[in-house]
């Protein structure tokens, strides 16, 4: 008989968020974190956040997003690495566009098997906004991490730690549209 | 008949404040707590139940160092519900100010589906953790907390446990990652 995956922590999925069970969420919302309406602004431009999430079953990512706030400028890129900062799939440096709304980004198609991975997103200036939690320990605590100068998402990150208590709000998208 | 079964994916971190395996998933509905480099009482372990509902390799614990680190040791532990310690840094001087400090499990320690207790000590006062003081001490033992008064930043081989006094909640975990981070 075929491999019956066991009950499930988090059983189906169409969206894995920052915010979600599948990543750094339940960290966050026990520290008493929120993905808030904050009007921070990129800290670094070309810098790179990696927020590592959980995948308990295949699945083929379709979409990445992030909100955006009140401001947007220059170019964004985001995508899918494993946990040696190998990338997987990114999409390339795209425009932030489109304030206080959910901007998302088409992936090339890639098949993740279950495992840990980093959603990725780097801003190539220091205007733009997008939802964010102000979290640093907390964050360094389930393995956020980032990259300098890696705009656009290079082929391999040298990650480290963090070092601002930035950490965006990112999704990756299951479903063709979300 | 025998189904063959692929097990979860553990998470890969489990802090002492992650949601829904640990205390905090009741004690945020009392108060939401706020992080911060907290004061410590000395030579007081703090034992913080959580839970793993499917095997759990442990790579490393590790604790989260507060602003000030000087003149300082801790130790980090995991205990059975039964209060008995599976695996322990031993004493070990504080390295990185607010920062994470890591320690492999001697031999490798694998988590059977169920309850546990994070053990956490430290031999120094002010700044030297970096937690919670949100929750007062009957709070933390609503939550099933409990702590004990050793000699030395060193955890012991089974608990001893007295009801909590003392309101303070550090920020300790595990991953099954070995590196990075």
């Amino acid at each position: 008989m075929g491999d019956w995956p066991a009950t499930l922590i988090r059983p189906g999925f169409s969206v894995i968020s920052a915010a979600g069970q599948n990543s750094v969420g339940p960290s966050f919302l026990g520290g008493g974190i929120a993905f808030g309406n904050t009007t921070a602004t990129w800290p670094a431009a070309n810098t790179a956040f990696f927020i590592p999430f959980t995948l308990e079953i295949p699945g083929i990512p379709q979409l990445m997003a992030w909100e955006n706030q009140a401001t947007v400028s220059g170019n964004a890129d985001v995508g899918i690495y494993d946990l040696q900062g190998k990338r997987l799939v990114s999409t390339g440096s795209k425009a932030q566009s489109g304030i206080n709304t959910l901007e998302t980004q088409t992936l090339a198609e890639i098949t993740l098997n279950p495992g840990y991975y980093f959603m990725a997103m780097a801003l190539d200036n220091l205007l733009g906004i997008v939802r964010n939690a102000p979290a640093l320990l907390p964050a360094l605590a389930v393995g956020v991490q980032k990259m300098v100068s890696a705009f656009p998402l290079p082929e391999t990150a040298t990650l480290a730690s963090i070092t601002t208590g930035f950490v965006p709000l990112l999704s990756v998208g299951f479903n063709p549209v979300m | 008949m025998d189904f063959a079964t692929r097990q979860p994916i553990p998470p890969l971190f489990i802090s002492s404040y992650t949601i829904p395996f640990t205390a905090v998933s009741d004690l945020r509905d009392i108060a939401g707590p706020s992080g911060a480099s907290i004061t410590w009482v000395e030579k007081v372990a703090m034992y913080l139940p959580f839970y793993v509902p499917s095997p759990y390799p442990i790579g490393r614990m590790y604790w989260v160092n507060g602003s000030t680190i000087t003149s300082s040791n801790a130790d980090i532990g995991i205990y059975s519900k039964d209060g008995e310690r599976l695996a322990s840094a031993g004493k070990t001087a504080l390295a990185g100010a607010s920062a994470l400090q890591y320690s492999t499990p001697s031999g490798g320690l694998l988590l059977s589906p169920g309850s546990y207790y994070f053990g956490y000590v430290c031999d120094n006062t002010t700044n030297r953790v970096f937690g919670s003081t949100t929750w007062t001490a009957q709070q933390l033992r609503i939550a099933g907390c409990l702590q004990q008064t050793l000699t030395e930043a060193k955890l012991p081989e089974s608990m001893t446990p007295v009801a909590v006094a003392n309101a303070i909640y550090p920020m300790v975990g595990i991953t099954v990652s070995t590196t990075g981070f």
